[in-house]
């Protein structure tokens, strides 16, 4: 995916790569909490997540000697390496990324205004787990990592039109799973 | 871009899908559809529900990376710690030297009888030169003469 303007990245990623340990721990600090949500929010474990996004570290420090400028951003490559990590486990779980299973029905505006209050991190957590995976990874790119919906298209290789219907059903999967959380306290 | 480019229909699904803060609409359709939203009550209740939704999704926050993540990935970047440990220059390098040293002990033992061939046992010539020799030779009076 190409990008106008410099990487951000670039420069840190350049020196990591000529062996300055300085630069490695500052772009560890930089991307490590992202890419270690990333994970955590796809694979719903933190063990798991760790694992992640130590991998995704030692592929950065293989690359970093070679790096060719002017390419893919590091924070884009870091983030689809980081998914298709993630794919590969929960291939293993054999919870397939394309799986779509049918829509539930909206609970509507009754239900959205009793989401708030009642909801802990764990209800949240539990109903992105039961999103499928690519709405999970729609939601997690677009509103928890903060992506455009260019740059998490394009992770996700799939048209803009796409992306956004894979948000609308997520988001109304996710609505109907809160409202359900909150009908049972 | 004025907000006669955006209506009800294409708002809804602008925030069905991105949710209710505009910073997360796309960057080409975000100044209209902010002015359609003001304008518009109807766009205002379809904010409403959708906020309710942005709310429960902030209350997720995670915990940041432990520190002993941070050293473990550290210590594998190029020129870090275990990097070293992982280079197969640094292992032929240690095999190297390991195989000379061992190489070394080797031909030492085998050789040293015979770069001193004839060398005497130290307790043989401490027998045959008596009680008052050391293992340097013979014992020196230093009361003699004096």
């Amino acid at each position: 995916m190409k990008h106008p303007g410099p990487d951000p990245d670039e420069d840190l990623l350049i020196r990591v790569g000529r062996g300055e340990p300085a630069a490695a721990r500052a772009l560890v600090a930089r991307k490590l909490p992202r890419l270690l949500a990333l994970a955590r929010r796809m694979l719903g474990d933190q063990g798991e997540a760790e694992d992640v996004a130590q991998d995704v570290f030692l592929r950065t420090w293989r690359q970093a000697p070679t790096w060719r400028t002017g390419e893919a951003r590091l924070d884009s490559w870091m983030h689809r390496v980081a998914l298709n990590l993630c794919y590969d486990r929960l291939r293993r779980r054999r919870e397939a990324p394309m799986a779509e299973p049918p829509e539930q029905i909206d609970p509507g505006a009754a239900a959205d205004r009793g989401l708030i209050t009642r909801q802990t991190g764990d209800a949240v957590a539990s109903a992105m787990a039961r999103l499928p995976a690519r709405q999970r990874t729609a939601i997690v790119l677009c509103y928890y990592q903060e992506l455009s919906n260019i740059e998490a298209a394009a992770l996700m290789e799939v048209s803009i039109e796409a992306m956004e219907s894979l948000l609308a059903r997520a988001r109304r999967a996710l609505k109907v799973a809160l409202a359900d959380e909150a009908a049972r306290d | 871009m004025d907000g006669s480019a955006m209506d009800q229909d294409r708002f809804e699904r602008l925030v069905e899908a991105y949710g209710a803060a505009p910073w997360r609409w796309p960057e080409e359709e975000r100044d209209a559809a902010t002015l359609f939203a003001q304008g518009s009550p109807a766009a205002a209740e379809t904010l409403a529900r959708a906020r309710a939704l942005d709310e429960a999704l902030d209350v997720w926050t995670l915990d940041g990376a432990s520190a002993a993540l941070r050293e473990r990935i550290v210590a594998r970047a190029p020129g870090g710690r275990s990097s070293l440990l992982r280079r197969p220059r640094f292992w032929w390098a240690s095999a190297g030297l390991a195989t000379a040293c061992a190489l070394g002990v080797v031909v030492g033992a085998a050789t040293g009888p015979l770069l001193q061939p004839h060398a005497p046992d130290p307790i043989a010539v401490l027998a045959m030169q008596g009680d008052n020799a050391t293992a340097f030779g013979p014992a020196v009076d230093l009361g003699a003469g004096s």
